[in-house]
């Protein structure tokens, strides 16, 4: 694998003031294969995102995109060295196009900064990809539909033709029915621009549908990590497995007995001893309040952090 | 709440310091020396500088400036270069009429605007919303002595309703009352229309809000769901509207006192000045100065105490 | 829309259910008006029948006016808002559920976080919650009571929770205090709109078994509106599907999800992503979008987007009728 395939994020700490919102994670992003990172609120995961994208500021551990770490980056750098590499989308999408420019000024704008020619022919592919009119150019954001809109952000994050995307929560707010026809376009450009996809969600259905692995954050640690496929057939951390349980079904056959956690997640400012979730686990032992366990290796294909993990 | 009263503390003290360094500054910025305009231009130049000592003006500013501070803090404000006598009992002796007048402007103006913008609030569109909208947008941008001497003319002046001049010193409490109708009235009028503006529009905003549908859905009665739940909270931004506007109140006040010819600080500043007598306009000007940060420290106690979340701020270690 | 309403059937179709109902909505419509005076139909005529101790799922997309119907239910509908005919009925009267706020009605809603007053403590809101239900009770009481529940709802230390301001408590906490605070009026109908939607999966699951739970205090009827098919299809007794304004499909809730005759029930059944389908094959979703409803077609509401339409499904709107036990469907070709 060449370094240009894959971002290594290693032991990523990120602080907000007193807040340890990302308390040493690492994470590997490879092209062409769809990562998921589940958690729930304070879990840190979209901390994590913008800690990749040089978006907030790194207290410690490194973050090594196409050879490069950012960390040792001034934020000039970062620009320049960033966005052809990674771009990132965000819940709502069509909220971030500026409602006074053009689409094609909007597509073409990044393409100028970062020096690339022929901007109406890559515009006219990329539009094209994603099943959009080239005519849209000439239209304001304003004049085009939600799920255009939803498009054109996304080919904004494409122009400069990034190996990676970052995806916070992108369904968010997305009627189920319309919401698979979203999530068909994002696979297929996965597959034909050999995209590494960050992709954060709260909905375990949906990133069971559409990704090849999956980090699971609890309170700034990744307690689980591995194979989608895998960590969905067998969760062997106690909170992936309550969270997987949480999901309703419609199916009554399917439904799996639901683990209900006990409290809240406790505070991010202070938080448990030991195992961040030993507070709730239902399966902790007085270990687990002394001893923060490390991931460690359950096959081939699945990492976790616990020290009496689900056989 | 330590670390809340430590920080009010310390920015208070370096507000006093800020304005008295800018109060000795002007002193050196007046064109002529203090000493010798003071005495006239036949003093000889021994007797100058003689006085220039005794002021403290040989002294380099910061030292004045600490002189100052030092001396105020054991209530020593200075001595009255004309009179001889310490200032600090003058300027005490002006300072109740002033805070008659600026907290009676406070009172009507809340008295007045609260209650009006609840009306406005409850009926926007209708005779008191629109009144109120015309004195905020008409009567705010009107300079108050322009209103004090219209006020002047009309109802001392030609209906006698009131007295024309003074603050009825050395008479009975109703004739101090008496006499300080029309100078509240003068301060208070543009901010009764502008405090009853702000309460309809954070009421009107409040009213919308999810909190108030929860009270609706649990049948609590309109006035209930009017005056407890959405008031509680609209009254919040109101409040610190008012600590903005104190120093505009006690602006205005000093003002309006010295047309209605009030012995306050307003009229001993303004004579003092005419008579160059810059120790009691430093005084006189640093006990505003004064008053204006209490108040403001008052004015944000108030907010912490409404409002548990800022409250939740002070009490807690500046958590995010 | 007009045309809608004339080709109705005028004795909407009874069910067992409907004729021991503890409270009914009876051919109820409403319009929002705009500030340019344009009419939207956000719910025509809907007829339900909630039973007591049972839980009415309500599931739709955004713009189907689940929460009009919500509201609707507790006279909280907004002042754009316009009730164009129809009634509530509660143990076979007329009401007004304005007057009946805090009393027979209840509700729940979904953010937690702003549905509290902010400056004020949970006791103090919970005491008020109950004053229009017992009028002669003593605030002491009224607290008493309220603490009670916070401990039936599973929050510990209730005491000291009841002088706590919002702010200090978490989001699944706080739904909590919103569902015992609803309990503790014991209303005829406890009304919850998308009561976990702002809340974390554990959470959610949390809130979701309280509901469940709520059955043994709660004698009253519960309608529960979600846009999760999952957690009402676990939860409810009886499901109401919503499109446009209209109810297109309406059954118990084996029969709804076990054999769905509407084809918008199934397409929004077959949309919904399983955790356990990792095949490569696109996703389901339903092409099209809602019509204008300002200017509804004079047929089916769903025929532009329904892969069986025909001719009669785009001039006439089908009737709701019923298409199996207890099962009542409003299509022409009912699959």
């Amino acid at each position: 694998m060449t370094d240009a395939q894959v971002i290594k994020a290693r032991g990523l700490v990120v602080r907000h003031g007193l807040v340890v919102a990302v308390a040493g994670a690492s994470l590997d992003l490879v092209a062409g294969t769809t990562t998921g990172l589940v958690g729930e609120s304070g879990s840190g995961k979209t901390t994590l995102a913008r800690a990749i994208m040089g978006l907030t500021p790194i207290k410690s551990g490194s973050v090594v995109v196409d050879g490069r770490d950012l960390v040792t980056m001034t934020a000039p750098e970062r620009r320049r060295w960033l966005p052809p590499r990674v771009q990132m989308i965000f819940q709502d999408p069509a909220a971030s196009l500026s409602p006074r420019v053009r689409i094609g000024q909007l597509l073409a704008e990044p393409l100028r900064v970062h020096g690339m020619l022929d901007e109406t022919s890559r515009i006219r592919q990329l539009l094209e990809a994603l099943g959009l009119p080239f005519d849209l150019t000439g239209k304001y954001p304003h004049q085009i539909s939600g799920g255009q809109a939803r498009r054109v952000a996304i080919a904004r994050a494409l122009v400069l033709h990034p190996r990676f995307l970052i995806a916070d929560e992108p369904t968010a707010g997305l009627d189920v029915s319309v919401q698979g026809d979203f999530l068909n376009l994002m696979s297929s450009l996965q597959k034909t621009l050999g995209l590494g996809t960050l992709f954060i969600s709260h909905n375990l259905n949906v990133v069971a549908r559409t990704t090849n692995r999956l980090a699971v954050m609890y309170l700034g640690k990744i307690v689980e990590e591995g194979a989608t496929r895998s960590i969905f057939a067998k969760p062997s951390h106690p909170y992936t497995a309550a969270l997987l349980s949480a999901t309703s079904e419609i199916d009554p056959l399917r439904r799996k007995p639901r683990i209900i956690l006990k409290g809240d997640v406790a505070s991010q400012s202070g938080p448990p001893s030991g195992c961040r979730f030993h507070t709730r686990c239902p399966r902790a032992m007085p270990r687990c309040g002394r001893d923060a366990p490390e991931l460690s290796t359950v096959d081939a294909v699945h990492r976790v952090a616990c020290h009496f993990p689900i056989a | 709440m330590f670390r809340y009263m430590l920080w009010q503390i310390a920015s208070l003290i370096a507000v006093l310091v800020g304005a008295v360094a800018v109060l000795v500054m002007l002193t050196d910025l007046i064109p002529g020396d203090a000493a010798s305009v003071l005495l006239g231009s036949r003093a000889t130049p021994d007797a100058v500088s003689a006085l220039r000592h005794s002021m403290g003006l040989d002294l380099p500013a910061y030292q004045r400036v600490a002189r100052f501070l030092w001396n105020a803090a054991q209530g020593n404000l200075g001595t009255d270069a004309i009179s001889g006598h310490p200032v600090t009992g003058t300027v005490l002796r002006a300072v109740p009429n002033t805070l008659m007048l600026a907290f009676g402007a406070i009172v009507v103006s809340i008295g007045l605007g609260l209650p009006l913008g609840v009306h406005a609030a409850e009926k926007p569109g209708g005779v008191v919303d629109r009144c109120t909208a015309f004195i905020a947008v008409g009567l705010i941008s009107t300079p108050s002595f322009v209103i004090a001497i219209l006020l002047l003319l009309v109802f001392s002046v030609r209906l006698g309703w009131t007295p024309v001049l003074g603050g009825g010193e050395g008479e009975g409490f109703l004739s101090r009352l008496h006499h300080l109708i029309l100078p509240v009235v003068a301060v208070s009028f543009g901010w009764i229309g502008y405090i009853a503006r702000q309460v309809r529009a954070s009421l009107l905003d409040v009213l919308g809000q999810a909190y108030i549908r929860t009270a609706r859905a649990y049948g609590l009665s309109n006035r209930t769901v009017l005056y407890k739940y959405a008031l509680k909270v609209a009254i919040i931004p109101v409040v610190s509207i008012l600590g903005v506007g104190i120093g505009d109140l006690i602006g205005k006040s000093v003002f309006v006192e010295t047309i209605f010819g009030r012995p306050g600080l307003g009229a001993l500043i303004n004579s003092a000045l005419r008579d160059r007598n810059y120790p009691v306009v430093q005084a006189g000007v640093f006990v505003v100065v004064v008053l204006f940060v209490v108040t403001n420290a008052v004015v944000d106690l108030i907010y912490a105490w409404l409002d548990p979340r800022i409250r939740e701020r002070f009490f807690r270690h500046g958590d995010q | 829309m007009s045309s809608s309403l004339k080709s109705r059937d005028p004795e909407p179709a009874k069910t067992d259910a409907q004729r021991s109902a503890l409270i009914e909505v009876r051919d109820l419509s409403v319009s929002f008006v705009d500030k340019h005076g344009e009419r939207f139909s956000v719910l025509r005529n809907i007829d339900l029948s909630l039973q007591p101790k049972a839980i009415m799922g309500v599931v739709g997309e955004s713009g189907s006016g689940k929460s009009t119907l919500a509201n609707a239910m507790m006279g909280l509908l907004p002042k754009n808002a316009v009730k164009e005919k129809g009634d509530i009925i509660l143990k076979g009267k007329v009401v007004d559920p304005i007057a009946l706020r805090g009393r027979a009605l209840a509700m729940v809603f979904q953010d937690p976080m702003n549905a509290l007053h902010p400056v004020m403590t949970i006791g103090t809101q919970m005491v008020d919650a109950q004053r229009a239900r017992f009028p002669n009770h003593l605030i002491r009481e009224l607290r008493k009571r309220a603490a009670e529940m916070l401990t039936k709802v599973g929050i510990a230390d209730p005491e000291k929770r009841l002088s706590c301001y919002p702010h200090e408590l978490s989001g699944g906490m706080r739904q909590r205090v919103m569902i015992a605070m609803a309990l503790l009026v014991e209303p005829d109908l406890l009304v919850a709109d998308e009561p976990t939607t702002a809340l974390d999966a554990t959470i959610e699951a949390q809130i979701a078994e309280l509901f469940r739970a709520s059955r043994d205090t709660l004698d009253g009827a519960t309608l529960f509106v979600s846009h999760s098919l999952g957690l009402v299809s676990e939860l409810c007794d009886e499901v109401v599907v919503l499109y446009a304004g209209a109810i297109v499909e309406r059954a118990d809730v084996a029969e709804l999800f076990n054999a769905p005759r509407h084809p918008y029930t199934r397409a929004l059944i077959a949309c919904e992503p399983r955790s356990d389908d990792q095949s490569d094959e696109a996703m389901v979703s339903i092409p099209g979008g809602l019509p204008d409803l300002s200017s509804l077609p004079a047929g089916c509401v769903f025929a532009s987007r329904c892969l069986h339409a025909s001719q009669i499904c785009r001039q006439i709107a089908p009737p709701l009728v019923t298409a199996g036990q207890n099962h009542l469907a409003a299509c022409w070709h009912p699959q």
